[in-house]
């Protein structure tokens, strides 16, 4: 069973989601600490699969939590919740950490990024580990598939294809949009891939090139 | 149907709270306020039966909130969600008027304090509202900076000084320190408010602890 981590000086708060978050327990297990210190101690005592934390908390706060699992416990994905934080915070935390979540928050949106980033996506349909871009694009177009890939990098950079009956309609990366999308999504390699279920919202097509055209563009041809 | 008000400046609570009460409604119905203004605006409008409310909250705390009710309306009973009480503290401030929950609660535990609170049968004669010494304790509890005023019919008004929690001044009339503090304690239903603070410093005159003070204010009025 995984065992999640909690860390908030707000007892309140922490009692509300170890209470909610009891809903998933035939998923994961809840532990709840109140700082940074009492974090620690747990990580050393107890295999723990991923830490939630809160940044603002007396002893040892959560940026030094931070800091020591990355020395310490490299492998544990962390979800960081804060209410207050600069843009310039929040942005260094999105790039660093696993995902981020700001307070106040739906405690379901919190299962939700918990479940996804310990494997139990009820989205997921299923992942590929390192594909090329063109190779995995047949299998799409083959299947004919309906799904929504998170397509993540060596880098870590992510980026996402919405494909509806084999069909590539838009594309998603940084802050390209389109068929400038595609073409840099296209010019990985060595790609991580989530297929996902796609959302409810209904996606326009904006691509208009066939994909032939586009790898070629790309280079990947 | 009876209306409790609630209120605290987490969202996350008020939402906790709102989505637990649904198995309640046949019981009383929640209203939510997220600070002591709205929370005012509401005990304007509406007929509320008990007000539930946190201490510490941005614009009008929760001490201001409860001065507002035991002026305007004296009959509401009140729990206060408190995150440092001690029990013994609690215990010397529950009254028939006035109860505590200590942070963190289960919404469930919340809820059977709210039952009790709203049955309770509170005599009409007896009656006095949340005295002057629960509001005391409670700025202590707080540790709190304020300018509370006292005003009574009859009487000249009175002001206690808090800082950090530690009660530095009293004036009352031409009384001052320590001596006008126990003859405001004795003061029967008071309003009370709460001032801006001075900008000037306001001298520490009361180096007594608090609760020395409200003990000798109860042995004067035994005695006399």
């Amino acid at each position: 069973m995984d065992k999640v981590l909690i860390v908030d000086d707000d007892e309140q708060l922490l009692l509300i989601l170890t209470e909610l978050l009891g809903k998933y327990k035939n998923k994961f297990d809840v532990y709840p600490v109140k700082d940074g210190f009492e974090a620690i101690r747990t990580l050393q005592e107890q295999k723990i699969s991923l830490v939630v934390t809160d940044l603002y908390m007396p002893r040892i706060n959560g940026l030094v939590l931070l800091s020591y699992m990355s020395k310490n416990f490299p492998n544990i994905p962390c979800i960081v919740m804060t209410g207050h934080g600069t843009e310039e915070l929040r942005n260094r935390l999105k790039k660093q950490f696993t995902s981020f979540i700001q307070k106040p928050f739906p405690v379901m949106e919190l299962a939700d990024i918990i479940m996804a980033t310990l494997g139990h996506d009820q989205n997921l349909l299923g992942t590929m580990n390192g594909v090329s871009v063109s190779g995995f694009l047949k299998l799409v177009e083959m299947e004919s598939m309906t799904c929504l890939c998170e397509i993540q990098s060596e880098k870590k950079e992510t980026g996402y294809l919405v494909f509806e009956g084999g069909t590539l309609l838009n594309a998603f990366y940084d802050k390209l949009r389109g068929e400038e999308a595609v073409i840099e999504l296209f010019k990985m390699d060595r790609v991580k891939i989530k297929f996902r279920k796609p959302p409810k919202k209904k996606f326009p097509k904006r691509i208009k090139q066939s994909l032939s055209t586009l790898l070629k563009q790309a280079g990947n041809a | 149907m009876d209306l409790v008000l609630i209120v605290d400046d987490s969202t996350m609570l008020l939402n906790y709270l709102e989505s637990s009460f649904v198995q309640y409604e046949d019981k009383f119905e929640a209203i939510f306020a997220k600070d002591g203004m709205e929370a005012i605006e509401i005990i304007k409008s509406k007929d509320i039966s008990l007000l539930v409310t946190d201490l510490q909250m941005p614009r009008i705390d929760g001490l201001g909130l409860l001065a507002y009710t035991h002026t305007y309306h004296p009959k509401i009973p009140c729990i206060v969600m408190s995150a440092h009480g001690t029990p013994a503290i609690i215990e010397t401030l529950q009254s028939d008027i006035l109860q505590f929950i200590e942070k963190p609660f289960t919404a469930e535990a919340l809820t059977e304090a709210i039952m009790s609170a709203l049955k309770e049968d509170r005599p009409e004669g007896t009656f006095s509202g949340i005295s002057i010494i629960n509001f005391l304790q409670m700025i202590e509890m707080e540790q709190k900076t304020c300018l509370c005023e006292v005003e009574s019919p009859g009487n000249p008004a009175g002001f206690f000084y808090f800082n950090s929690g530690e009660l530095h001044h009293a004036v009352f009339g031409e009384f001052k320190g320590e001596e006008a503090a126990i003859k405001m304690i004795h003061i029967d239903n008071p309003t009370i408010s709460f001032k801006k603070i001075p900008v000037r410093k306001i001298p520490r005159r009361i180096n007594r602890e608090l609760t020395g003070i409200i003990l000798e204010a109860v042995k004067q009025q035994d005695e006399g």
